[in-house]
């Protein structure tokens, strides 16, 4: 589906119907398109038909000149709304949040959040998207509008990073329902934290450590993974004239080998992490690691356009936004990494796709976003099991009857800078 | 009293700021005798130097007032179209496009206000006396502070007269139509008047109902309680004439904001918030980074963030709008150590393939501060004393590219 569709009909160049425009300000409006779908070339910057480097020609110039003046042109429109689509927020410094008078239109579907008196507060980032696309007005306490300039300055010191803004309003502008996660504020607290912290480094170890520690024998479960079953592997490769493994070899440990699926065993000898494949084992995996405050936690929630969305009843989120700033961070580390896909649901779905499918996307995921200077690129990062798909199984020969694979449905709208 | 002070920072030949300043300086009934400027002259030396391309604008330079840079959070935000034409025509500086294009909000292609600048943009201007640092929060917390209710009865009045314009332009707009549209029809002038006056005088009873009613129907912005007016061409209410628009800049709709030069340096810390500000900015830099930031600026290059391609900026030959950029750029010091896979795989090969080559900036002499042009920007000058990094931040830049050869 394409997003653009979802939101404000009113936005929708295709679907505005006469009776809605507002006619001193349609023909302005239509002009103005044009210009920016590309009907008229000479005035438009179009990507990719730019020119190698300055020439010293007039005709260079004049286009320059052209594409500045017709972006400068476009810089100053109004950020404007009929008034039949009014909506008035009004800004309360001690809750650092927006009330809106009336709460109208499709944006309210995915934005902000009703109190018990039915009035709907908004976040600083929601009030910056509103306001940027010319949706709403904000007002100061004092009762007087406020500039875009005067919002940015008064509501973002508690944004928590500029860069989170730019994420929103990205994703916002791509169609995406976009919510703030519970974690939105804990990086802050971690960064908070770790001026207090000597050395993180000392304790990243020692949180691994107890990871490790505490994943092998954190339950009865884990035990019989970890020590029964192998026993009893063992005492059956003994029994099949199989010695066992020590750390000085054999590799090939077997007096007779009829198929290769045996030598592949074997020489599997290199321990590799295998990602829980039901939620119950990621559940018991999270109890046992030690609450910590990661300088990474997920920002937003966001979800594919869908028309029955209800804010109040999300559902399950179908992407995990982690917002990173590029100068002020560096990228998380495979410890910090972890922490954050435990955090994360495990995609039971996952089991009926094919290897490849598995391994391209993973068991658990998490997009991060990496902001420079305005600039954002999106990395999807998965939780994948390497060593679970044997490769050299060939699935109708050993598995027997699968249902086919089916083909995947339309991929979604690849999130892109 | 902070105003001899600030105006030793402006380091400006501006009658206009300094007849500001001194009108503010007589408005709080303390005159302090205004320091002659030393700076001045280092300042358009130093221009001579760095500006040889722009060696024309070098003279009418010093009757531009300083750019106010509005510090955010931790980022420097431009709000004022004005600024941002003048630093991409003269200052070879761009910026990125953050906000959302109004006309056109459901893309990422077309971006809007405000601009970002890069710590090094930011720093770039401070070191040569184009801009100075306002911290916009404590700006607009003051000038929120002082508003009167006088002051929110003539914003409110302005907003109601605008308002009522809009309503009359666009009921002329009807007229116009119907007029039109009669005319078309074959009526002829006479009779095209009659049937004028007869909407008119329509009109006119449903207006003054309304004004009897509630005198304030559209001031109120409680328009949803408004009954549609009917006249021939069809239905229409007036909310759909009047448009709510929201200013860039403060400037347009606070009275005060329009004189906050003087309010720039006369908040209470001014001093203290600037250098807060300028260490922040510092913080997300590296000199060498700045110096091959300010080296590139300097020949032309329009420089911007490089995260797209894995390096620190990429390098224009010109305007970004009209010319593919040519080079990757990593700054690094001079004899820093670096791994040889970072130009094999970040620059050399990703490079090759986006026609790009990969420069590498390294920072060789480097100028003690009070050579250099940092020392021209008092406040910077404070900041960068108080972070040992930055004392000689700026100095002789020697670039390299690297080409992937692509034999075989």
């Amino acid at each position: 589906m394409d997003p653009a569709e979802e939101i404000n009909e009113e936005d929708n160049i295709r679907n505005v119907q006469e009776t809605e425009i507002d006619l001193s300000d349609e023909q302005q409006d239509w002009r103005f398109l044009n210009a920016l779908s590309g009907s008229n070339n000479s005035t438009l910057p179009k990507r990719g038909e730019k020119d190698f480097e300055p020439d010293g020609t007039g005709v260079q110039d004049t286009i320059l000149a052209e594409s500045r003046n017709a972006m400068f042109e476009a810089l100053s429109g109004e950020r404007k709304h009929s008034g039949k689509n009014h909506i008035k927020a009004i800004w309360f410094p001690e809750f650092q949040q927006a009330m809106v008078d009336v709460a109208r239109g499709p944006h309210f579907k995915s934005i902000g959040k009703a109190d018990s008196k039915g009035k709907v507060w908004l976040q600083p980032e929601e009030i910056m998207y509103l306001l940027d696309r010319g949706s709403m007005e904000c007002w100061w306490p004092e009762g007087v509008p406020m500039s875009l300039q005067a919002t940015y300055a008064t509501c973002i010191n508690v944004l928590g990073g500029i860069e989170k803004l730019q994420v929103y309003e990205n994703l916002k502008r791509n169609g995406y329902l976009v919510i703030r996660a519970d974690t939105y504020h804990d990086d802050e607290l971690a960064a908070a934290l770790e001026s207090i912290t000597v050395d993180d480094t000392i304790e990243q170890v020692e949180y691994t450590r107890t990871v490790t520690k505490t994943r092998c024998f954190s339950s009865a479960f884990d035990l019989l993974w970890s020590e029964i079953l192998p026993s009893i592997f063992r005492f059956k490769q003994w029994a099949n004239g199989v010695s066992p493994l020590t750390p000085q070899g054999p590799v090939a440990r077997r007096k007779v080998y009829r198929s290769f699926d045996n030598v592949y065993e074997d020489l599997q000898i290199i321990p590799c992490h295998k990602p829980p494949h039901t939620q119950e084992v990621a559940d018991l995996q999270l109890q046992s690691r030690p609450l910590q405050h990661q300088p990474f936690s997920i920002t937003f929630n966001v979800w594919k356009p869908s028309p029955t969305f209800r804010k109040a009843t999300p559902p399950k989120p179908d992407f995990a936004v982690v917002v990173i700033s590029a100068r002020d961070q560096k990228m998380p580390t495979l410890a910090q990494t972890a922490a954050i896909l435990d955090t994360r649901p495990v995609e039971l779905k996952m089991k009926d796709k094919s290897p490849i499918m598995r391994l391209k996307d993973g068991w658990r995921t998490v997009v991060f976003a990496v902001v420079d200077a305005g600039i954002i690129s999106y990395m999807k990062i998965g939780d994948v099991g390497f060593a679970d798909e044997k490769m050299y199984i060939k699935p109708p020969a050993k598995t027997g009857p699968r249902k086919p694979y089916k083909k995947r449905q339309q991929k979604p709208k690849p999130m892109q800078s | 009293m902070r105003l001899g002070n600030a105006e030793t920072i402006e380091g400006d030949h501006n009658s206009e700021v300094e007849a500001r300043n001194l009108a503010a300086a007589v408005k709080s009934l303390q005159v302090t005798p205004i320091k002659p400027d030393d700076d001045d002259e280092e300042i358009v030396e130093e221009k001579k130097k760095t500006d040889e391309a722009e060696e024309e604008q070098t003279t009418t330079e010093p009757s531009i007032p300083k750019i106010p840079l509005p510090f955010v959070l931790d980022r420097v935000l431009l709000f004022d179209l004005e600024h941002i034409q003048q630093l991409r025509d003269k200052h070879n500086m761009a910026g990125t496009l953050i906000g959302t294009l109004p006309q056109i909000p459901q893309q990422n292609i077309f971006l809007g206000l405000p601009v970002e600048l890069m710590p090094e943009e930011s720093l770039y201007l401070l070191s040569r006396g184009i801009g100075y640092i306002v911290d916009d929060s404590t700006v607009h917390r003051c000038v929120q502070s002082e508003i009167t209710k006088n002051d929110r009865a003539q914003i409110l009045e302005k907003r109601e007269a605008k308002k009522a314009e809009m309503v009359e332009a666009y009921l002329d707009g009807i007229k116009r139509k119907r007029q039109s549209a009669l005319s078309k029809k074959g009526f002829s002038q006479e009779e095209i008047d009659a049937k004028e006056r007869e909407a008119e005088t329509k009109e006119n009873i449903i207006q003054n109902k309304e004004e009897e009613g509630d005198d304030k129907t559209i001031m109120n912005s409680n328009l949803t309680k408004k009954k549609p007016i009917t006249v021939s061409t069809g239905s229409y209410s007036l909310e759909s004439a009047i448009t709510y628009s929201t200013p860039a800049i403060s400037k347009d709709n606070i009275p005060y904001y329009a004189t906050s030069s003087s309010y720039h340096h006369n908040i209470k810390n001014a001093q203290e918030l600037k250098s807060r500000a300028i260490k922040a900015i510092l913080a997300q830099t590296t000199p060498a980074a700045f110096a091959t930031y300010a080296y590139l600026n300097d020949r032309g290059y329009f420089v911007s963030p490089g995260l797209r391609f894995g390096c620190q900026f990429l390098a224009y030959p010109g305007d970004s709008l009209r010319f593919h950029s040519h080079f990757m750029v990593i700054g690094l010091e001079y004899e820093e150590k670096f791994d040889i896979l970072s130009i094999v795989i970040g620059g050399g090969r990703l490079g090759g393939a986006v026609k790009k080559g990969m420069m590498i900036g390294g920072l060789k002499s480097k100028r003690r501060l009070n050579e250099g042009s940092l020392a021209t920007h008092t406040e910077l000058k404070e900041s960068v004393e108080l972070n040992n990094d930055w004392v000689d931040c700026e100095g002789d830049v020697v670039t390299y590219c690297v080409e992937w050869a692509g034999f075989g």
